[in-house]
């Protein structure tokens, strides 16, 4: 389990507000309410927390006080938010993220010195504790990561981990907002030289690329820090490969075999094997001698392999299937789920599939949904999970945009019907007026 | 007569025999042009499949959830539909799970569980249009076999020297391997044939003694000749039925 959002509540914004202090699931959490009630405000906001990324607040001072837990313990933070752009002792641009209160009981056990990730000649992040708070701080360059001083709580080692990471990934909104979404990750990739010797390596994190609806396959446009990050580390590993005379092809492959999540995504969906290749570069050569190894994104094929005879491109799947197979790629490394409306396109049981994955234990989820069909599928373990899975949205009348969980009344009532049996959850949240 | 009947049966052998066994029952009560049917009705909203899944796979009562409440839900609306005024007599079958006399301590788990479906389900119940219909608790009767319907079946015990005669012919036949299971299959078909009528609802799981790849041709054929008179008599499970039948249909 990574990181768990525990509580939040918001000190001040203009616009949105909260009941007293929001409490969450481990599991799964519904974002409720009416249609501009504020649901992808707050799913935004918590995304933002997790990630540690409240750029998207530039406009408006927030001020807010949430706690984040983990097996090791529970760190509070108060974050307050200010963006501004400095430049550090090299003259590069740096981006104040966020500054972060550490509570006086973690200051001298948890954090004892600066945390920085560097390629060892570069400092490409640093997170740094001074008159107790800690500050995040993000270098505009990207390159391969190499861990270096860390000597802190774990809490801290993954906070900085998810905060880089979702720096230059962010895969939630991608995956949230736009319709036609290529997502390559796994845990394991295949580099294949030699013919049928095969060299693996071990990522961790994986790489999210969202392909715009315009884009022409040239690495130009692919102005966000993601791709970048994505092609300069497959430019390495090219590199890095093909300096070995040995290796006569390059590619990279994910199959059913292979990876989970296109496992389960093939056999739901009744398909003999889900096949995710990228093809061999291109090597060019320019004048100074210097090798470059280009790769021509669009060469990338997402295949499904229908029968023995027939293999059809991903695109010709339809809306549902690939909005099916992307989740179960997102959630595959993610361990984290914001997700605004996932169930759109999807058949009853492609969403028992996204359920039962989403309760798997492994992960937190939050999920603003319309849809009577997604929460009739949710579970509740007792009255105070109840409390905790539910946020209610709706506009007050000041017509700022109000988040709550249900109350211990309203809650108590809730549970007792769903204990009964008798009522959908659906049901039961709209008789109860939570939705 | 109309019938509804819920069985856990859910192969449809066994649920043949569950039918005619009521079909029979119901006609040796003097009730005729019995019409019985295992579906909810067109009120359930094409829920008749989340229904049917949930009755004869026993999620209604049992303890293994994973994302079965819904179906769950289905069912239980599918039973308070059915107990609106003007519906059908509901016939509930589900196996004692149970030794009769263990039943005097104890219910089983599916009688439990049902008492307190029962239980909750108010005299009142709004329908899908919202019109508030009276609940006929009343018209559900409750078959319970100890330990299971083949309890009843077995009671039956005019084929047993024709089943005991023909695995003594394959005695001869088979290879010599075989001889050991075939005569343990002698000894337990020996063994229901001596059994006391009394005793039949006193044996753990009694369906094994019986050999399973002869079920399909002989229990409709044990249930068309059953001793149904004699059965009240023995004042068990079938007699219990028959009770809570007689008290739904005064």
């Amino acid at each position: 389990m990574s990181l768990v959002l525990k509580e939040l509540e918001i000190i001040k914004h203009p616009l949105l507000k909260t009941e007293g202090k929001l409490t969450f699931s481990d599991g799964i959490n519904l974002l409720v309410g009416k249609n501009g009630s504020g649901k992808t405000r707050l799913l935004e906001l918590i995304n933002s927390c997790l990630s540690f990324n409240f750029s998207r607040y530039n406009d408006n001072p927030l001020l807010l006080n949430y706690s984040l837990f983990d097996e090791e313990g529970e760190l509070i933070l108060d974050v307050s938010y200010s963006h501004s752009l400095n430049s550090d002792k090299k003259g590069k641009e740096i981006d104040q993220l966020a500054t972060v209160y550490i509570p006086s009981d973690i200051q001298n056990s948890a954090i004892n010195c600066t945390i920085r990730l560097s390629n060892m000649k570069e400092e490409i992040f640093r997170a740094e504790v001074n008159d107790s708070r800690l500050h995040f701080m993000g270098f505009k360059t990207t390159f391969n990561l190499n861990l270096v001083n860390i000597d802190s709580h774990n809490v801290f080692y993954k906070m900085i981990m998810m905060s880089y990471s979702k720096l230059h990934n962010h895969p939630q909104k991608d995956l949230v907002f736009l319709q036609d979404l290529f997502i390559f990750c796994t845990e394991k990739r295949e580099f294949f030289y030699e013919e049928n010797k095969y060299f693996d390596i071990f990522f961790g994190e994986s790489i999210a690329l969202a392909l715009p609806d315009d884009w022409d396959g040239s690495e130009e446009l692919w102005p966000r820090s993601s791709n970048k990050l994505f092609s300069k580390e497959l430019f390495n590993l090219i590199k890095h490969f093909n300096n070995s005379e040995s290796i006569k092809s390059l590619a990279i492959e994910l199959n059913a075999q292979n990876n989970k999540a296109l496992h389960e995504a093939s056999v739901l969906l009744n398909y003999n094997d889900l096949y995710i290749k990228l093809l061999e570069p291109e090597k060019k050569t320019t004048d100074d001698t210097e090798v470059i190894y280009s790769w021509d994104l669009k060469q990338h094929s997402f295949k499904v392999v229908v029968d023995d005879e027939t293999i059809i491109d991903y695109k010709e799947l339809s809306y549902g299937e690939k909005r099916y197979i992307l989740l179960m790629l997102y959630l595959a490394s993610n361990q984290i789920a914001c997700m605004d409306e996932p169930i759109d396109g999807l058949h009853h049981s492609m969403i028992k599939g996204l359920i039962l994955k989403l309760s798997d234990g492994k992960r937190q989820s939050f999920i603003a949904n319309q849809s009577p069909v997604l929460f009739d599928y949710i579970e509740f373990d007792s009255e105070s999970s109840a409390i905790d899975q539910i946020v209610v949205c709706k506009k007050d009348k000041d017509k700022k945009l109000l988040f709550s969980n249900p109350s211990k009344l309203v809650a108590s009532a809730f549970y007792q019907d769903y204990e009964d049996e008798f009522l959908q959850v659906s049901e039961i949240l709209k008789n109860h007026e939570l939705w | 007569m109309e019938v509804q009947l819920f069985s856990e049966d859910s192969s449809i052998s066994s649920f043949t025999v569950i039918e005619f066994i009521v079909k029979q029952v119901l006609l040796h009560q003097g009730h005729s042009q019995i019409s019985i049917k295992d579906n909810v009705d067109e009120d359930e909203e094409g829920k008749s499949l989340s229904f049917q899944k949930v009755l004869k796979s026993n999620y209604w009562y049992s303890e293994s959830k994973t994302l079965m409440r819904q179906e769950r839900v289905a069912f239980k609306k599918a039973l308070t539909t059915a107990l609106f005024e003007n519906k059908p007599l509901i016939i509930w079958h589900f196996d004692g799970d149970k030794k009769f006399s263990d039943f005097e301590t104890s219910s089983c788990v599916a009688h439990a569980k049902f008492e307190e479906i029962l239980s909750k389900i108010k005299d009142e119940e709004s329908d899908r249009h919202g019109n508030t219909r009276k609940v006929h608790k009343n018209n559900i009767v409750l078959m319970i076999p100890c330990y299971s319907i083949e309890a009843w079946l077995f009671q039956n015990k005019s084929f047993y020297d024709e089943l005991i005669e023909s695995f003594e012919k394959q005695l001869k036949f088979a290879p010599e391997s075989n001889h050991s299971s075939i005569r343990e299959i002698i000894e337990k078909l020996n063994f229901l044939k001596s059994l006391p009528v009394e005793e039949f609802d006193e044996i753990e799981k009694i369906k094994e003694f019986f050999p399973r790849d002869k079920a399909n041709k002989y229990y409709p054929l044990m249930a068309e000749n059953l001793p149904y008179d004699e059965l009240v008599k023995i004042d068990k499970s079938y007699a219990d039925f028959i009770k809570n039948l007689e008290k739904a249909l005064a």
